[in-house]
């Protein structure tokens, strides 16, 4: 053979042999992902992807990723195997595994994608149950003598059981929470019963529909009409946050309810607010460019309830809303309306009153000129806007039952923040009598209010740990309010001209260092009545708190607070302090104790009319504990406790409601915290 | 003569008898009136002033309290154990009795509707011995010149539900929403009963944990007052409350609940 023609050849060869392997071998390779070695993958079952004939030069440019972190460090491979070896057990539910191959061109191929699902079961997607109980027996060893038919026996026993627990499988999940509670005095609990459940919220959610039932707060956005909704009930709704869509309706309790017999919350028809609430995104391409929102309710209930006090009159009505909130100028611009009208019955259906109807409407305009400023590398924020709110005099909505009606105001404010600096201010006017009823007259309120808060930067020394002056990395805050009333139009118990002018400045002070905190504010108000139908008022006040932990084993927190209202009418003072100290203290691993003292003393003079006030209250309350046996999980623990307390009463203008108790009582505590994996 | 003498005698015995039996003689009120809006129920503080002319130690007491149009009619009429007032005094000499009175807004808008501005509140006082009653004056304005007043209140633990189980050291709080009409000064205090406290009528004890003084006007949301940490240093069931002791008001302050677990 021509050497020249072999050379060729054998060099050919070399050069076939010696290309990137890569560019032929990339058309071809397909990683496949392993089965789980069990029926189902478990959260610390290894991943591992198999690629049969994978060149080593071709392995080192691939990048594995698990939920988009990238974990090939932590890949090894065994022929052709690799394997993922989870640090600790992945969560129940869905996860993405990627192989990503780096080409020597730059570009990145993706070569393999899968959806794995980590499960608790072959039924279940993932089930857990939890329990966190406490159960408290004690028992009074001395009482100084307490005895007659309304004290309580020497004997209780109370407990706290907190269930969870939780499924999920496919597109379903079920949540349930439940806290009941148990007390022998029955006479101390909300319903004279032993037992009861204290509040529950089971939740069921498949694809986008969720329910609810038990204690949770609506999900209808806040407006005139409806402010923080959370009560016992029922809803139902449909979901697709990415749409930014939701419809819902709901059956919740009107005032609350605690206890068992309040049964789910919208069983009773003279206690239940009912509605419907719509809230969209309707520019596809835009959805954070404009929201609508609408809600319709109605029902009966009272402005008195279990955890509220108020007119025990049993009121209905009905409200109904539309919302528009849209962002202009490249989300620059924010502007919000509403309108709301409402239907309300002040002495419940049926009775002698008829329903009023009246409506109410809300603008606000907000501008921020600029977005994400910065001033000297730091961020800069600056925003002024507008706001008008008209509510007409009988406006009102079961579901927002407090607010207060019958306003015409025109507000504006503005805000600044930088560096840890924070500038908020307001000046507002309003009218009210907004329904021009006959002979009420009229009054206008003119409201300033300035809020100042600065917190300078923390800062760090190079190990991080962080840099704090002798007086610790504090935080100050200044707010005043400023509100002027006058009649601006007559009736026959209001005549023209100054009604009250009211005013309050407070300054606080906090101090935090590394293992202690204290805070001092001061306040000053006054108030002038021009009618000559009320005092004129001022009042000075500070409060000190502090909070320090010496050592591991030893912690101190003191209070004190003063007022002082002048009543600048009669010339008398009524002076306040109300003072505490709580100490802890840790003598092993197995014993603690702790003592809290509280003061509180009043003094005021009288005017003939009003009686004089000389009275001071002392409690003291000592306990020692010994922690016999700390709970794990799944094992009780038990603890025993001495505990005294001592209650004085001394009222030195009627002696005769001086009092003092002391009472010792000998408790064991058993917490239990079981829970399955 | 002397039979005559006699006779007049005895006529003035009699006469002067009548006009001075121990009985309540008169009632009045501090203040004398106060304004209360058409759309919202309140409280209003006043004191009765009953002034008896019986001659050593005397009950003065008012069982019963009525809602009146100024043309008489009889809007409502209580006579609850919680409607009765009275007081122990020393006479002849004048009953000061305080009483924080729930103004239903409902009664209000009725005798708006009537045609009248303002509802009368009616006490009548007794000693035993006779009876005088008053009329306290609510005249209606519009919401803002209001009297100073409190309309409701809402308490709710920092996971916005009425009852807690708290693990013990755990900070946690509560908040009152308290609405107003008007402006002025609201003065009340975070109270706690911990387990077990109770004094020798078998009440529990509160203790006062922190004192609020501040200026405040009617808002279209209630003025939020945060309590402060709450006491978890003893396991079991506490109490707690708001009270607000200035101004009064004329419900039953609400009690909430919590428990402190291991």
């Amino acid at each position: 053979m021509n050497r020249k023609i072999l050379v060729q050849a054998v060099c050919c060869a070399l050069i076939t042999l010696s290309a990137p392997i890569s560019s032929s071998f990339a058309a071809s390779w397909t990683p496949q992902l392993l089965a789980p070695s069990g029926e189902i993958r478990k959260g610390s079952e290894p991943i591992r992807i198999q690629i049969l004939g994978l060149p080593a030069r071709v392995a080192k440019t691939l990048t594995f990723e698990v939920d988009d972190i990238d974990v090939t460090s932590v890949v090894k491979q065994q022929g052709d195997v690799f394997t993922f070896t989870p640090t600790q057990a992945m969560a129940k539910g869905n996860h993405t595994v990627r192989v990503v191959e780096n080409a020597a061109d730059s570009s990145i191929i993706e070569r393999g994608i899968w959806k794995i699902d980590i499960r608790k079961s072959q039924g279940l997607r993932e089930s857990s149950a939890a329990l966190n109980a406490t159960v408290t027996y004690s028992r009074r060893v001395s009482d100084d003598g307490l005895i007659g038919p309304d004290i309580p026996g020497k004997n209780q026993g109370t407990g706290s059981f907190q269930f969870s627990g939780a499924a999920a499988n496919k597109n379903w999940r079920l949540k349930a929470n439940v806290d009941v509670v148990y007390n022998s005095q029955t006479d101390q609990t909300q319903r004279k019963h032993a037992w009861d459940v204290a509040q529950f919220l089971i939740t069921h959610s498949v694809g986008a529909v969720e329910t609810n039932i038990g204690h949770h707060a609506i999900a209808a956005p806040d407006s005139l009409i409806i402010q923080g909704l959370n009560r016992r009930g029922i809803s139902v709704r449909y979901h697709k946050p990415e749409a930014g869509f939701n419809f819902g309706g709901f059956a919740v309790s009107g005032s609350e309810v605690i206890g068992a017999t309040g049964g789910l919350g919208a069983g009773n028809p003279d206690n239940r607010i009912s509605g419907l609430s719509l809230t969209a995104r309707p520019l596809r391409s835009h959805r954070n460019k404009l929201e609508i929102s609408s809600t319709v309710l109605g029902g009966q209930g009272s402005e008195a309830g279990d955890a509220e006090g108020g007119d025990p009159t049993v009121v209905s009505g009905s409200a109904v809303n539309f919302v528009a909130d849209a962002n202009f100028l490249k989300q620059k611009l924010r502007i919000r309306s509403e309108i709301a009208a409402s239907r309300f019955d002040a002495d419940g259906s049926g009775n002698a009153l008829e329903e009023e109807s009246d409506n109410a409407h809300a603008l606000l305009l907000q501008y921020t000129p600029w977005l994400d400023k910065q001033v000297k590398g730091k961020p800069f924020g600056l925003q002024f806007g507008f706001e008008n709110k008209r509510l007409g005099t009988f406006f009102r909505s079961m579901a927002n039952l407090s607010a207060i009606a019958d306003k015409d105001l025109n507000r504006g404010f503005f805000q600044l923040n930088w560096s840890g600096f924070d500038f908020q201010a307001s000046l507002g006017k309003e009218k009210d009598n907004v329904n021009d009823i006959a002979g009420l007259g009229q009054a206008e309120t003119t409201q300033t209010v300035l809020n100042v808060t600065f917190s300078p930067e923390q800062k760090y020394k190079k190990d991080g740990s962080p840099i704090t002056k002798w007086w610790g990395q504090p935080n100050y805050s200044l707010s005043y309010f400023k509100s002027d009333q006058k009649v601006i139009k007559a009736s026959p118990v209001l005549a023209l001209g100054k009604l009250t002018s009211t005013s309050n400045l407070e300054g606080t002070a906090a101090f935090t260092y590394n293992t202690w905190d204290w805070s001092v504010s001061l306040s000053q108000g006054k108030e002038e009545d021009f009618t000559g139908s009320g005092p004129d008022t001022e009042t000075d006040g500070i409060n000190l708190n502090a909070n320090f932990r010496i050592g591991e084993k030893l912690t101190i927190s003191p209070s004190l607070q003063f007022s002082t209202i002048d009543d600048q009418t009669t010339g008398i003072d009524a002076d306040t302090t109300v003072a505490g100290l709580t100490v802890g203290y840790i003598i092993n691993s197995k014993v603690n104790t702790s003592f809290s003292y509280n003061l509180n003393r009043e003094e005021a003079g009288t005017d003939g009319i009003i009686a004089a006030i000389d009275r001071e209250t002392t409690d003291y309350t000592v306990a020692i504990n010994w922690v016999v046996k700390n709970p794990r999980e799944n094992r009780p623990g038990l603890t025993l406790s001495l505990q005294g307390s001592r209650n004085e009463v001394v009222d030195s203008i009627d002696p005769t409601q001086s009092t003092d108790t002391t009472q010792v009582f000998l408790t064991a505590t058993i917490g239990w915290n079981p829970r399955t994996k | 003569m002397t039979r005559l003498f006699c006779i007049v005698l005895s006529l003035v015995l009699f006469f002067a008898a009548s006009f001075t039996h121990a009985a309540v003689t008169g009632v009045n009120t501090s203040p004398s009136s106060a304004n209360a809006p058409v759309n919202r129920s309140v409280s209003i503080s006043l004191i009765w002033l009953a002034t008896s002319n019986t001659v050593g130690t005397v009950a003065v007491t008012s069982t019963q309290a009525q809602f009146r149009t100024p043309a008489g009619q009889v809007l409502r009429s209580s006579s609850s154990s919680s409607k009765i007032l009275s007081k122990s005094i020393t006479g002849p000499g004048v009953a000061s009795i305080r009483e924080s009175v729930l103004v239903p807004t409902s009664l209000v808008q009725r005798s708006l509707k009537l045609g009248f501005n303002r509802i009368l509140y009616r006490r009548s006082f007794d000693d035993g011995g006779g009876a005088s009653n008053t009329d306290m004056v609510f005249y209606f304005t519009s919401t803002g010149a209001a009297s100073f007043a409190v309309s409701g209140i809402a308490l709710r633990f920092d996971n916005k539900e009425a009852t807690q189980i708290i693990i013990q050291g755990k900070k946690s709080y509560a908040y009152a929403d308290i609405s107003v009409v008007g402006s002025g000064l609201i003065k009340g205090f975070w109270e706690v009963a911990r387990p077990n406290a109770v004094n020798k009528k078998g009440e529990p004890i509160f203790v006062p944990i922190k004192q609020v003084t501040r200026y405040i006007k009617s808002s279209s949301r209630p003025m939020r007052i945060k309590s402060p940490t709450l006491p978890t240093d003893i396991f079991g069931q506490h109490q707690l409350r708001f009270r607000i002791q200035k101004p009064g008001v004329g419900f039953q302050t609400p009690i909430i609940r919590y428990f402190v677990s291991n």
